[in-house]
């Protein structure tokens, strides 16, 4: 089966993007380098209030056995709105096939400066300047947005028996992907992780390859 | 600790309720019967936009020197932040018996749906309510991160990562008390989910009380 390609870009390592995907089309994300983690959000393309919220989505798809806080298949928006806003389709990871513990996705927050600092690396780049950078493309600030509630795909993460998080390499190869289908018309906002003080990258921070692929009729 | 009780109030079960608490003073959440969630969120009274963030704020105390893993987690908080970019404490938390919060999100319509009750009440009502009186509409808001104050809820450390909803451990008369850093509105909603063992699978009210 060959899917027709509509856009195929490397985004640089620690930086951020956004990318337009219509309703039915297949968001790709492709390890292109190794062991890398890209910390991801969707908007309604249509109404930018209308956002992803993960730790919502991780309630929802625990209660209905088709996942966690380290696994999704269906990814809802915020109250009030609580739409499917698109469905995994493809997760070669979070099915097991790279083998773990856990599935191997992280639904919770991205690396931040006050974190940053908190951690001994003050001045650092973080996962919150590769968002500012991306929202400013479609004219959003990030006081308008909520991208602490995000999609860390490939992030080995969970949380410990104390409630603190831990983390472990990811266990993606080079030439893994995870497949997205859009339910609505949506703007995936994209921040390269850019951490290089933690195994969330594996100590070094990499390049990512993206693709909308048109959908199967 | 004998501060000067300024005032008092009953957060009925199954209703929300908004309100200023001045930086400088204290919040009790008060456990008028026990085993009852109570869903908070907190804003910058001067920018509503200045909300608080629930999980983001279990990473910045788990990390938090000198002495990682102290200050608070997932499921104890010891000092809450508000979102990116502004990244600043917006409460302390200084007195905390029971310790059990989970850092999340709050019931909701479809949350109700998928627990086989479509149309029961939700937190998302509450808010939506409580919010109301203060021209905020939860749209404009990012709602599903709260502290769910004497939830007992876990993730799951392997697999998926679901979650395990258990009764609260409080009993009447628990408190948490958190130190205003700066001027906040408090939204609390007297969690009106009686369909999982969040609630002990009663929904009660809240006790709230604020202090000089």
């Amino acid at each position: 089966m060959t899917q027709n390609v509509i856009q195929d870009v490397v985004v640089p390592k620690c930086s951020g993007k956004t990318m337009r995907v219509e309703k039915g089309q297949i968001f790709r994300i492709i390890a292109h380098e190794g062991k890398q983690v890209v910390d991801l959000t969707f908007l309604n393309a249509d109404n930018y209030k209308e956002q992803f919220a993960a730790e919502h989505s991780s309630v929802l798809n625990s209660l209905k056995g088709l996942g966690g806080y380290y696994r999704l298949t269906n990814l809802y928006s915020k109250p009030p709105f609580e739409n499917i806003m698109a469905t995994v389709v493809d997760d070669l990871v979070g099915d097991g096939g790279r083998g773990g513990e856990r599935a191997g996705h992280f639904m919770m927050c991205h690396c931040s400066k006050r974190l940053l600092e908190h951690l001994g690396f003050p001045g650092t780049r973080t996962c919150s300047d590769n968002f500012a950078d991306a929202f400013k493309e479609i004219g959003l600030r990030q006081e308008d947005t909520y991208d602490e509630s995000i999609f860390n795909v490939w992030m080995n993460s969970w949380i410990g028996e104390d409630g603190g998080m831990c983390s472990e390499s990811p266990l993606v190869e080079t030439g893994d992907h995870i497949d997205f289908r859009a339910e609505m018309n949506l703007i995936a906002v994209i921040s390269v992780c850019p951490d290089e003080t933690s195994p969330c990258n594996d100590f070094k921070a990499k390049a990512l390859r993206f693709q909308v692929l048109a959908g199967e009729e | 600790m004998s501060n000067q009780l300024l005032e008092e109030f009953t957060v009925p079960r199954c209703s929300g309720k908004a309100f200023i608490v001045e930086a400088g003073r204290y919040l009790r959440v008060i456990e008028s019967e026990g085993k009852q969630v109570a869903g908070l969120m907190f804003f910058n009274a001067h920018n509503y936009k200045e909300q608080f963030m629930a999980e983001f704020s279990g990473g910045l105390n788990y990390f938090r020197p000198p002495e990682p893993g102290k200050m608070g987690s997932h499921y104890r908080l010891g000092e809450l932040y508000s979102k990116v970019p502004y990244e600043n404490l917006m409460l302390t938390v200084t007195d905390n018996k029971i310790g059990d919060h989970f850092l999340g999100t709050h019931c909701s319509k479809l949350m109700m749906e998928v627990l086989g009750a479509p149309g029961h009440r939700s937190c998302t009502d509450n808010f939506s309510d409580a919010l109301k009186e203060f021209g905020m509409e939860l749209e404009d808001v990012y709602s599903p991160s709260i502290i769910n104050a004497f939830a007992n809820v876990t993730i799951d450390q392997k697999a998926d990562g679901e979650v395990h909803i258990r009764p609260p451990r409080s009993v009447k008369d628990d408190y948490i008390e958190f130190l205003a850093e700066m001027d906040v509105l408090v939204a609390v909603s007297a969690c009106p989910d009686d369909q999982s063992p969040m609630n002990d699978h009663v929904c009660k009210s809240v006790g709230i009380q604020i202090y000089k």
